[in-house]
């Protein structure tokens, strides 16, 4: 796991920003330009290796009301590691799991944090090192009262 | 009562021999992202649950590397399989250093 | 009471541009309104008032004080006194031309277009307006049905409910437990029972601070639950404990004999049970034909029914499309639906009807979150244009202004609703 270097910052309130050098987004997210892009973090999963886009799926709503708590889940019979990916977010990493001796199935159900509309990506590394990808686009509704 | 963050857990406690059966664990923490601004527009620290690690018998049945883009109170539910009764170890690692540990037997038939 | 006949143009529609024909000698067209809550109240004054008297209006509800749902969690967080939240009717027949009758409607002819009150009376309407707010679906909790609101109350309709509830909690013993059995989707007021927790805790945190609450809950995310789970780790840490579906909070049982809540199996002693059942219409929409399911659809341009001509359905009873079911929205969709009324009975000029809704949760003193949206009518259904919502880690500034923007829009609504 990479890590990220943290910006200790004066504050000047509005002036902030020209101090950061990022951006905000809708939820007054800092977007770290430091942070590694989807791109390189999905670089650094694959190591090399083709990505083919089979053998995993990725279970997610295609619309969400709220971002906050979203349930997704990822099935790739066969593989060993698995990651999520989700370029929209601050932190465009959201977890990478591993499949030990007792686990039954690569699978797993979680719930994740989503910032904005964006194509949120599923790899899988395969028992014979090969890489596989789904990916779904979601949007996310701000303020939907129930 | 268990100190620290409030942890739930759910698997059966008794299988057939050979069966797969769905273990759920769900920690409280507020998972801060780190991205955050506060009042004054600093940057509210990151504080979140970095790993999640169930082992059976001390071998890995799933190992996550969390990021700050995992829901608050970190949620998974997965699938096991044993060959035989014993304990299942659940550890959680915190930003602050703390460590969380549950345990829970399971009887195979 | 003698029914009149009427020849009128046009069938039960959304686009009334003609005004309404009435017979010679017919005297004012009739609009009956059944419930005085946020939804009739405010549509029944404002049909009086605007129509300065060219319609008969006559505003049907049981309760001769009306303790408004909204706020009165609020009175259970020890920030209302019971009083503050309840409201009589007598301004709105002294200060506009329109009757308000308090009875139960029984029954409703839509072939004849008649209400039946239980006193016997028969009263004939041109329109009707139905406005029941909600009942509850037998058996959607498991143990529990009317007859154990005493001990396990439900507190979702304001009043004596709401005076058990607060004395329930008052009672707890030390160390004890406040349970919710929180309701499906959809509800009367979505992040209604989240705030009633908070305000329970509030008030736990000061008189019983080592007793917990525990929500059984069906839903996986609730309204505005990033704000709400800020507030209860901030102010309440370690007294909430939600469960939801991911642990069985859809699994539940109630035995109000032995007080005790089952959770996917797991058996716990409760002190309070408040259980909030799944919800549907008020009975009175279903007798008189406008429900589908558990809702009556409605047109989205003038809250009509799609089912039954010369209905329409505001509120909670209604299936409101993209709204929540809130007071606010009711507010919203009774003048809409007024104004409509307004243009097919008098002729007078109909706008684009826009709706909106804003909901407020207390979360302790002074801090308050909210989320809301506006919205159009569609050929389809009432949908959203565009929301807000408070967020995480705002200041105390401003929550506090969020709170006090709740108390006037309190001020402004029921002004609404009685004049």
């Amino acid at each position: 796991m990479r890590l990220t270097r943290r910006v200790l910052l004066q504050t000047t309130g509005l002036g902030v920003l020209g101090t950061l050098g990022g951006a905000l987004d809708a939820q007054q997210h800092f977007f770290d330009p430091e942070e590694p892009t989807a791109d390189e973090v999905i670089a650094e999963f694959a190591d090399g290796q083709v990505i083919e886009d089979r053998d995993v799926t990725l279970v997610l709503q295609s619309f969400v009301e709220d971002g906050y708590r979203v349930p997704v889940e990822i099935h790739a019979p066969g593989a060993r590691e698995i990651m999520l990916v989700a370029p929209a977010n601050p932190s465009k990493k959201v977890l990478s799991v591993r499949f030990g001796r007792h686990s039954a199935v690569s699978h797993v159900v979680t719930r994740m944090r989503l910032a904005a509309d964006q194509e949120v990506v599923a790899l899988a590394r395969m028992d014979n090192g090969s890489v596989v990808r789904a990916t779904q686009k979601v949007s996310v509704l701000v303020g939907g009262c129930g | 009562m268990t100190v620290g963050p409030k942890r739930r857990i759910k698997l059966p406690e008794t299988v057939a021999a050979g069966d797969v059966f769905t273990i759920k664990a769900k920690i409280t923490h507020h998972m801060e992202n780190g991205f955050r601004l506060d009042q004054n527009g600093g940057r509210v620290p990151r504080d979140i649950i970095h790993r999640f690690h169930c082992s059976f018998e001390g071998e890995t049945v799933i190992d996550v590397a969390l990021e700050p883009g995992v829901a608050s109170h970190p949620f998974f539910a997965f699938e096991a399989r044993v060959p035989r009764g014993g304990e299942f170890t659940f550890t959680w690692y915190d930003d602050d250093g703390m460590v969380h540990t549950e345990t829970r037997s399971i009887d195979v038939i | 009471m003698k029914l009149n006949r009427r020849a009128f143009i046009g069938a039960g529609s959304a686009a009334m541009s003609a005004p309404y024909v009435l017979a010679q000698g017919a005297g004012r067209p009739k609009v009956v309104v059944v419930g005085g809550g946020a939804g009739g109240a405010t549509a029944a004054r404002y049909l009086a008032q605007d129509s300065e008297g060219a319609i008969e209006v006559t505003l049907i509800e049981p309760s001769r004080t009306y303790f408004s749902c909204f706020f009165s969690n609020l009175y259970l967080g020890g920030f209302k006194s019971l009083e503050e939240i309840g409201h009589t009717y007598g301004t709105l027949p002294a200060s506009f031309d329109m009757n308000v009758v308090h009875d139960w409607v029984v029954d409703v002819d839509h072939a004849v277009k008649t209400v039946t009150l239980g006193s016997g009376a028969r009263l004939h309407y041109d329109k009707l307006i139905l406005s029941p707010g909600i009942d509850f679906v037998d058996g959607s909790v498991d143990g529990w049905d009317l007859g154990a609101q005493n001990r396990m109350p439900h507190a979702y309709k304001a009043g004596s409910q709401t005076e058990l509830l607060k004395a329930q909690i008052a009672a707890m013993p030390q160390g004890g437990v406040y349970a919710m059995v929180s309701p499906p989707n959809p509800y009367r007021c979505p992040p209604g029972p989240y705030e009633r927790v908070s305000m329970v805790a509030h008030v736990l945190k000061k008189t019983n601070p080592t007793a917990k609450i525990i929500i059984a809950d069906p839903k996986p995310t609730f309204s505005k639950m990033a704000l709400f789970e800020e507030g209860w780790a901030t102010h309440y840490p370690g007294m909430i404990d939600w469960v939801g579906p991911d642990f069985g909070g859809d699994i539940v049982s109630v035995d109000p004999d032995t007080m005790t809540l089952s959770v996917d199996g797991d058996v716990l002693s409760v002190d309070v049970c408040n259980v909030i059942p799944a919800m549907k219409a008020g009975h009175i929409a279903e007798v008189a034909g406008v429900t589908q399911g558990n809702w009556a659809p409605v047109h989205a341009g003038d809250m009509s029914s799609k089912l039954v001509p010369d209905i329409h359905v505001l509120g909670d009873a209604s299936q409101q499309g993209d709204m929540p079911k809130s007071a606010f929205s009711a507010n919203s969709q009774a003048k809409v639906c007024a104004a409509a009324l307004l243009s097919t009975l008098t002729g007078a000029p109909l706008l684009t009807p826009g709706y909106s809704n804003t909901c407020w949760s207390l979360i302790t003193q002074n801090n308050s979150v909210k989320v809301g949206a506006t919205y159009k009518a569609t050929e389809d259904k009432i949908a959203r244009v565009d929301g807000f919502i408070s967020q995480v880690g705002e200041s105390d500034a401003v929550r506090e202004r969020t709170y006090l923007e709740a108390e006037s829009w309190y001020l402004g609504i029921t002004s609404d609703m009685f004049g």
